[in-house]
């Protein structure tokens, strides 16, 4: 009986505690936020449609890949390198998206597609080889986005050089690649329209290996690796490193780091306040923490961190940004990331009670 | 104290615990564990003066868990038990003693455990032993075999629940308002989590029940009812939260509470199913009642010390200044369970101490996400990773490494402050049992 009689004396002091003067968050409905909604939203507005746009101009980039094979002439590679370019430009608005069908069996799609810098020499190897085999080998630096970038852009070589010596063994391996971007991406789209949307949309908790902790650490990761990849270690300013080195950075070849770092940083923005690509609003993370106790504050500073940042972006020098690495303006973007990631990790996953390892917590 | 009672509900213990360990253990194993958490990982966060364990290479540490299994197994059968008691215990704290980010109050629970029982008969009464030398036979035990084990589950329940009356916990429902609500999709009763209403009242439960559950197991009219909160109790923390095997293990052990009777009957009713003759009468008076009582005459005064300790311990916070939730000194060993919701982000920057270079560092490329998420709210792991930063890049060549974090910590959904004065170089700071000064005070801390 004891247990019984404290009970209900408690559940009266509670209700006491509650109904009188309770300053910050009124109302007694704390959380009516639907995380399936988001999910959907999220989905439908932002995931699947970057995919597809994606998966279009990976497709654009074959057909202008198969021309310049079957024609190798300076207009065709032009052509190919706009195509290049265009698809780049999308694979930033997807990078954060790797898990679920893009989660490949090496791991994110753009851990294994999107590496950068990629081993020249190991390159060269395999395409006077002819035997690199994108199935089975677990080389990650010799593949993707930037080993094509590096095929058709060369290393500080004019277009008519690059044309002059793209030899048979050399279009088999741009073709070997490209089509390895092809397919992947293609497959990406298909799951999530036939089986994974269903799946990602049911799949509504916050535990580990849920469908918004599978988004939410990937989004984390995604924006810290533009901040450590992109940024900081070309810049130098990593631990133990003896100075900058530019040519760390993403797009060497081409030049358009600066531009991918814009586009990076711009998929970010879309998935924490809930954009998408083109603009119209969703339902992200900031409507999330809306709704949670702690919530309002963090969305505060978020955004401030936020405008911080797209100054110190548009900050940046214009042109190739390895050769100004050391512009003072990249180590202020570096500080105003930095500044930023408590905000988009610590806090936000522990006022949503996002669940980020399957260890177990210190339980009663 | 010397006072004899029925072995039964220590023979239920030793057969529960038994099978509580085996499971958690399979299950460790089955996840992956051995691998992701002690095998995997570049570096290990030790526990104060234990920096000298480590674990075993290749696949020593798959060997240990072996062992652990067997002496599980060998625990609940009864066989050989004093050795494989010791055994356990002792595979389990090294194992336990490895990395200090994986602590858990449980695991503490279950070293506490396993060491007092080497210290009882557990197995002279319905054992593989007693099967193999019926001399062993003990149908009765001093009282304080059994007390020692209700009492140490006393300090569990009881220092749990008063670790729970803090102005957050009881006034504005933190963490639970934080973590309920993030709950809602459990099935049929998760929208209940939506409620503010449910996070004060599940607060105000869980400290009434934690500090006085204890009272309600102790007495026989209220036994049941007590136990049957027990069972609801840690089954909804159990679903609720990312706990592991504890909810069961509390379920388990909380049993010795029951009257000697109701073991007796239960032990008989498992006999009959396994058909063992080990019941069967055989004479009782032996030397065993000497030796006990010698034992007893030891014993006694090391465990008087023991739960002094016990009960001294976790007050050892007050020593020192500061908020125990924002400094953590004196947090651990004190039964502070689901009490806080807190988590940083920790930046590390290293400094050329000759060419005056500073860089940041990518935790990720030395913690697994675990320890990186442990290490960056806990000022103490904090200056360990410190060091071993360090060690490393001075082992790489720079000279007089430096190391500073900026440390942003949020506490209950608070905004997050600085936890740690950013500008010291930690490689200069050791760990002591003194306060840490370079921790920021959670008052003083300001908001970005």
């Amino acid at each position: 009986m004891k247990v019984k009689y404290y009970s209900l004396w408690f559940v009266a002091l509670a209700w006491s505690v509650i109904s009188c003067g309770d300053d910050d968050t009124t109302g007694t409905e704390m959380s009516g936020f639907d995380r399936s909604a988001m999910l959907e939203s999220m989905a439908t507005n932002l995931i699947i449609p970057n995919f597809e746009t994606l998966q279009a101009s990976v497709n654009q980039l074959e057909v202008a890949a198969n021309n310049f094979v079957a024609t190798t002439t300076e207009e065709n590679l032009t052509a190919l390198q706009e195509a290049w370019v265009q698809a780049v430009t999308d694979h930033q608005h997807c990078s954060a998206f790797g898990f679920g069908p893009a989660s490949l069996s090496l791991g994110p799609y753009a851990s294994v597609l999107g590496v950068f810098p990629i081993d020249e020499t190991d390159v060269e190897s395999n395409i006077v080889s002819g035997d690199f085999d994108p199935a089975s080998s677990f080389d990650r630096d010799v593949r993707g986005f930037y080993a094509v970038e590096y095929l058709i852009y060369g290393n500080q070589s004019t277009a008519a050089e690059i044309v002059a010596g793209f030899d048979q063994n050399r279009k088999d391996y741009l073709s070997l690649l490209v089509n390895e971007l092809k397919t992947t991406f293609d497959n990406i789209v298909t799951e999530w329209n036939t089986t994974y949307l269903q799946e990602f949309v049911a799949s509504e908790g916050t535990s580990a290996g849920s469908s918004v902790s599978l988004m939410y650490n990937e989004f984390v990761q995604d924006y810290e690796n533009l901040k450590n990849f992109k940024i900081e270690l070309p810049a130098g300013l990593t631990a133990g490193q003896g100075g900058a080195d530019g040519a760390l950075v993403e797009a060497f070849y081409s030049g358009i780091s600066r531009d991918l770092i814009v586009e990076h940083f711009e998929s970010s923005k879309n998935i924490w306040s809930g954009l998408s690509r083109s603009g119209q609003d969703i339902i992200g993370f900031e409507e999330y923490l809306e709704s949670v106790v702690g919530g309002p504050e963090l969305i505060t500073n978020t955004q401030s961190a936020i405008v911080v940042i797209d100054n110190a972006v548009a900050a940046l020098p214009q042109g190739r940004l390895s050769d100004q690495i050391t512009d003072d303006a990249v180590a202020v973007l570096r500080d105003e990331l930095q500044n930023n990631t408590a905000n988009f990790k610590s806090s936000m996953s522990s006022l949503l009670g996002i669940s980020i390892t399957f260890n177990s917590g210190d339980g009663d | 104290m010397g006072q004899s009672v029925s072995i039964a509900p220590l023979v239920t213990f030793r057969i529960l615990f038994g099978l509580a360990m085996l499971f958690s253990t399979v299950r460790y194993m089955w996840m992956g564990w051995v691998d992701t958490q002690l095998i995997n990982p570049i570096l290990h966060f030790s526990y104060y003066g234990f920096d000298w364990v480590k674990p075993l290479p290749g696949y020593g540490m798959y060997g240990v868990f072996g062992i652990i299994v067997v002496s599980c197994i060998a625990i609940t059968l009864g066989w050989y038990y004093r050795l494989f008691s010791v055994v356990f215990f002792l595979a389990f704290s090294y194992v336990e003693l490895i990395d200090i980010t994986y602590y858990l109050n449980h695991y503490y629970f279950v070293s506490i455990v396993s060491f007092l029982l080497i210290l009882v008969p557990a197995n002279r009464y319905f054992s593989l032993d007693v099967k193999r030398n019926p001399a062993l036979l003990q149908r009765e035990v001093s009282r304080w075999c059994i007390n020692v084990f209700k009492l140490q589950i006393a300090i569990v329940y009881c220092y749990a629940g008063l670790a729970k009356i803090n102005y957050d916990w009881l006034f504005k429902a933190l963490p639970l308002a934080i973590w309920l609500p993030a709950k809602t999709s459990i099935p049929v009763i998760g929208f209940i989590f939506k409620y503010k209403f449910t996070a004060f009242l599940f607060s105000w439960l869980g400290m009434l029940f934690d500090t006085f559950i204890i009272f309600g197991l102790l007495f026989r009219k209220t036994r049941w009812l007590a136990y049957t909160a027990v069972v609801v109790f840690h089954t909804l923390t159990g679903i609720l939260f990312q706990i592991g095997v504890f909810p069961l293990v509390m379920i388990l052990v909380v049993t010795i509470f029951f009257s000697a009777s109701f073991h007796e009957k239960l032990l008989h009713r498992l006999a009959r199913l396994l058909a063992t003759k080990n019941d069967k009468e055989i004479a009782v008076e032996n030397m065993a009642t000497e030796k006990r009582q010698t034992m007893g005459r030891l014993v006694i005064p090391f465990l008087l010390v023991f739960f002094l300790f016990q009960l001294a311990f976790p007050w050892r916070y007050l020593l020192y200044p500061g908020n125990i939730f924002w400094t953590e000194e004196g947090y651990r060993f004190s039964w502070r369970v689901m009490l806080m919701e807190k988590a940083g982000t920790a930046t590390f920057y290293v400094k050329d101490g000759m060419n005056g270079r500073e860089g940041s560092v990518i935790n990720h490329q030395f913690l697994n996400s675990h320890q990186e998420k442990q290490m960056a709210m806990q000022p103490d792991l904090i200056l360990q990773f410190a060091h071993y930063l360090a060690d490393n890049y001075r082992s790489k060549g720079m000279k007089n490494p430096q190391v500073r974090a900026e440390v942003w910590v949020t506490l209950n959904a608070r905004p997050a402050k600085l936890l740690i004065d950013p500008k010291i170089d930690l490689t200069s700071e050791k760990d002591t049992w003194t306060a840490k000064d370079w921790i920021v005070s959670f008052d003083k801390s300001a908001v970005r």
